[in-house]
């Protein structure tokens, strides 16, 4: 052996030492994590934290063991979606810390043991449906959270109603808190009033569940639906905005307009973004641009276009398309399909058979399209089906029959024959009162 | 070794010298000579006529004969250099393969068809070969995307071909895109009145919701399989479907233009500032929507749909930055009362396209394929029948609603009857042509022919025949109330 390779192995002998001793001091010692708003955290590796972190507007929590510290980024190994994870959290997105327990016992809130992540993962999470069917299962897996996805397309107020919110919220409830709703939306928007209710069902709803908006296309009352969400995640041709209300080709204006600026400005800051977004998406003179730090990744609104990154001039009003709402940060993913929306959810894969709202939904929207080919063709024929018949008994009665077919379909489907053929059970209830007295009047 | 270099060394020179000395020749039918050849089928493109001298489990030992300068020579190959090996294939003389070597010193025959001219043939010297028969090729099937968008170009037919495509499983798809709304092209067969109605009747239908499903469709459904869309010509609404693909060339002859319809359209039909702001920003976000697929950059969408805007590129090293101020080293657009368009060459060098190709073998080549197989499925066979078929139920729809009009100005005296069971017959089959096919309904929808009206049409021809019934049993039977209880009352 020369002198050479008796240096080198010195050498390497003297690094391995100093590593060990690093990480040895680096494992005991106190450390010190500064966050967003300059506070501090003091704590120890491997001991059990929760986390508050705010990735591109939205503010998440994750309770679980740290394990490591570097420059850029802390490692904590806990509960994603119900799944035992690491979790990279970059130190420039970090909100709040608090340390649960010491590094010397590493239980995790719930009770048990941190999960061995050599160990391969549980099994997939499965769906509502089949976890209904399957009552004997393992207190691990009733624990992680179910999938609802509710595919919210059309006309909002007809097809897209807070009805079927509501009823997917009562459908999740029956598993506790903290399950997993996505909204699948695909609407050129609709009626004002709904998106108010549907404003009550989603307040509701957020505080119990973990909403998400998975946007297809969201114009108008449909992105005042998915902007109430932390989490919207946009497909590949997704596009979201422009909220002006307007009624018979005329924007609301005075009075009204500034009372929708105020709401809509307070329903996306309850989805976790600036309500300048919202104004940006109203009124083409609220301009809006930004500019981001490429080192934190952080963005800077402004009600100007002072900004990096303009996206709503004076002409025109405000439309995220995928590729926009990615950069600005409103959304926080691109998923064409649901396996890519189970990765960015931090799930291990979609589960099979979430089919309740599908199901609960092509009901509703087979029965839409009827009333919505039915409605007119009945509305025709009041004023010839059997209308040319020497009878008047029989052309006063073919009428009633007609109107008694137009009430069933308000009592069937309300919201449309309301917001497309502005007719309500009541009109339906005079006009089969009258036909009535017509007939009796002359069979007397 | 020497000896291999001397070798090497006379072939190149005497194919020099071939290609000087050697008299012209006429392109010609392959000629049987009775005698047989083998053919090695090299992975490297290379197709080598000779015979097998010898084979092992590793090599061939093979004599090969270059047609062109007769000249034959030994080669070893390795096996795992070789595709596919025909033997004793029947020999015929390629007269073709003499003239491509002459190729450079030719003039074009006038009398040839255009596309067999020797340009041609010279030109396709640069594409990758074709051959349909080699599976060990990488298979290439061809989508065509032809004549008016949302009728010709819908995604009813698309969805029957997914089935195929799977199940063919193609290394690549092609989209073959010639769409054109451009007005000139018809006013230079018709007289202007006619170029007009045709124009009108035949410009792409905006139906961006359709194109964006059929879109999702083979993004999303055939996501595993490379695909590449080659323009041919798109004038209109075609050109957000073309933009939605990323691997995108384009014709030399082909041009990218029309989306600004979209814009122009929104501005007409909504008067009030706030709304029209509402509304051009909906719009214009569903057709970038497709550049978003393309991960072409918004600027370029903008441009060509907003005439207000202008266009300008700066380079920085190999990408392309736009502004939509007049800025840039380069003003793509200087005109704020024009959208941009683009042309094969100016699409290529700012990048929209990744090249030009005249024909499928360019652009095989382009994509790196020397050689490639042309799956032949039934889609080319399908979407021409389906056009077919479609125009001719419009025709036949159209027809029958004149006969409508006639037969109901017929409906009088003694034919009343008559002709207005004809005339209901008439509005059956335009109802008919429009169930068959949405391309129908979408075309007389245009003309203001909806399923409802026509269906209250068919519903009043039978209140007014019901009537002259009733009529016809009253007047002709005053004894025979019981047939007519209710017309016996009335009277």
């Amino acid at each position: 052996m020369n002198t050479k390779t008796i240096q080198r192995v010195v050498t390497i002998v003297v690094c391995v030492v100093v590593m060990f001793m690093t990480s040895a001091s680096q494992a005991g010692q106190k450390q010190r994590i500064r966050m967003r708003d300059g506070s501090i955290w003091k704590g120890s590796i491997n001991s059990q934290v929760e986390v508050s972190y705010r990735p591109r507007n939205v503010t998440v929590k994750i309770v679980g063991r740290l394990t490591k510290i570097e420059k850029r980024y802390i490692e904590v190994v806990g509960k994603i979606a119900g799944i035992q994870k690491k979790k990279i959290i970059m130190r420039s997105n970090l909100m709040s810390m608090k340390t649960l327990k010491g590094p010397s016992d590493s239980v995790d809130v719930s009770g048990s043991k941190v999960a061995d992540l050599s160990k391969p993962d549980p099994p997939s999470i499965r769906s509502a449906d089949r976890q209904t069917r399957d009552t004997s299962q393992g207190q691990s897996e009733s624990n992680r959270p179910h999938i609802f996805l509710l595919p919210l397309s059309g006309f909002v107020g007809t097809y897209f109603r807070h009805n079927e919110i509501d009823m997917i919220g009562k459908e999740a409830d029956k598993y506790g808190d903290h399950q997993i709703i996505i909204l699948e939306i695909d609407s050129g928007g609709g009626s004002v009033r709904e998106t108010e209710r549907i404003h009550h069902s989603l307040v509701s709803l957020t505080k119990r569940h973990r909403v998400v908006a998975w946007i297809k296309h969201a114009t108008s009352a449909a992105c005042a639906t998915a902007m109430h969400c932390q989490e919207i995640y946009f497909m590949t041709e997704g596009q979201a905005g422009a909220m002006t209300a307007f009624g018979g080709g005329v924007a609301i204006q005075g009075a009204e307009l500034q009372n929708w600026l105020d709401t809509a400005s307070e329903w996306m800051e309850h989805g976790g973004r600036k309500g300048m977004i919202a104004r940006a998406m109203i009124k083409k003179e609220f301009l809006l641009s930004y500019t981001r730090n490429p080192d934190t990744g952080e963005v800077t609104w402004f009600d100007d276009l002072s900004g990096d990154v303009i996206l709503s001039t004076a002409d025109q009003n405000l439309e995220f398309t995928s590729s926009t709402a990615i950069d600005s940060g409103f959304a926080q993913g691109i998923a064409d399909t649901t396996d890519d929306l189970a990765k960015l959810l931090d799930l291990p894969a979609w589960p099979e058979g979430v089919d309740y709202g599908r199901n609960m939904i092509k009901k509703w929207s087979k029965k839409v399209k009827k009333c919505e080919e039915d409605v007119p063709l009945l509305l025709q024929q009041l004023s010839y089906k059997n209308q040319s018949d020497p009878d008047p008994i029989v052309r006063l009665g073919t009428r009633l029959g007609i109107w008694r077919k137009l009430r069933g379909w308000c009592v069937q489907a309300e919201p449309v024959m309301l917001f497309t053929f502005s007719l309500l059970k009541e009109d339906c209830d005079r006009q089969i009162e009258a036909l009535k007295r017509q007939i009796a009047r002359l069979k007397r | 070794m020497k000896n291999r270099v001397c070798l090497s060394l006379c072939v190149i020179l005497m194919a020099l010298l071939s290609s000087v000395i050697t008299p012209q020749s006429s392109l010609a039918v392959p000629i049987p000579t009775g005698d047989t050849e083998d053919i090695l089928y090299m992975a490297d493109g290379r197709i080598l006529h000779g015979q097998i001298l010898s084979e092992n489990d590793l090599e061939v030992v093979f004599e090969y004969t270059h047609k062109a300068l007769g000249i034959t020579t030994k080669l070893t190959l390795q096996k795992e250099n070789v595709s596919k090996m025909d033997r004793n294939v029947a020999v015929a003389v390629e007269a073709e393969d003499v003239a491509e070597e002459e190729a450079f010193e030719r003039e074009p025959d006038e009398n040839f068809p255009k596309d067999q001219t020797y340009l041609h043939k010279l030109k396709n010297q640069y594409g990758a070969s074709l051959a349909h028969e080699d599976p060990s090729l990488p298979g290439v099937y061809v989508i065509p995307m032809r004549g008016q968008m949302g009728t010709d170009v819908h995604i009813e037919f698309y969805k029957k071909t997914m089935d195929e495509i799977r199940r063919l499983k193609p290394d690549l798809l092609v989209f073959e895109l010639d769409c054109s709304d451009a007005y000139e092209g018809i006013l230079m067969i018709k007289d202007e009145l006619e170029a007009l109605d045709e124009w009108e009747e035949e410009t792409g239908i905006m139906d961006l919701e359709q194109y964006r499903d059929m879109v999702n469709m083979f993004h999303d459904e055939l996501r595993d399989i490379p695909q590449v869309m080659w323009v041919k010509d798109s004038v209109g609404i075609s050109s957000v479907v073309a933009l939605a693909w990323k691997d995108f060339y384009m014709h030399p002859d082909a041009r990218l233009d029309g989306i600004g319809q979209i814009y122009l359209r929104v501005v007409a039909q909504f008067a009030d500032p706030q709304v029209r702001a509402k509304m051009i920003a909906a719009w214009t976000a569903t057709a970038n929507s497709f550049l978003e697929y393309g991960q072409h950059p918004l600027a370029i969408g903008n441009a060509m749909m907003n005439p207000n805007l202008l266009l300008g590129a700066t380079w920085k090293g190999r990408d392309v930055i736009w502004s939509l101020d007049g800025t840039g080293q380069y003003i793509v657009d200087g005109s704020d009362k024009e959208t941009t368009s683009f042309t094969a060459k100016t699409a290529e060098d700012f990048c929209l396209t990744n090249g030009t190709a005249e024909s499928l073998d360019d652009l095989m080549l382009l994509k790196g394929y020397r050689e490639y197989r042309l799956i032949q499925g039934s889609v080319e066979k399908e979407f021409t029948r389906y056009v077919k078929s479609w125009r001719q139920s419009l025709d036949t729809a159209v027809n029958s609603m004149n006969d409508y009009t006639k037969h109901m100005s017929w409906a009088t005296g003694e034919d009343t009857l008559k002709y207005l069971g004809r005339a209901k017959s008439d509005l059956k089959r335009v109802l008919s042509a429009m169930k068959r096919y949405d391309a129908v309904r979408v075309r007389l929808e245009q003309e203001g022919l909806s399923t409802l009206a026509l269906t209250v049409l068919v519903e009043r021809i039978n209140e007014r025949i019901r009537a002259l019934r009733r009529g016809e049993r009253g007047s002709g039977g005053t004894g025979g109330g019981g047939n007519a209880p209710r017309g016996g009352r009335g009277g």
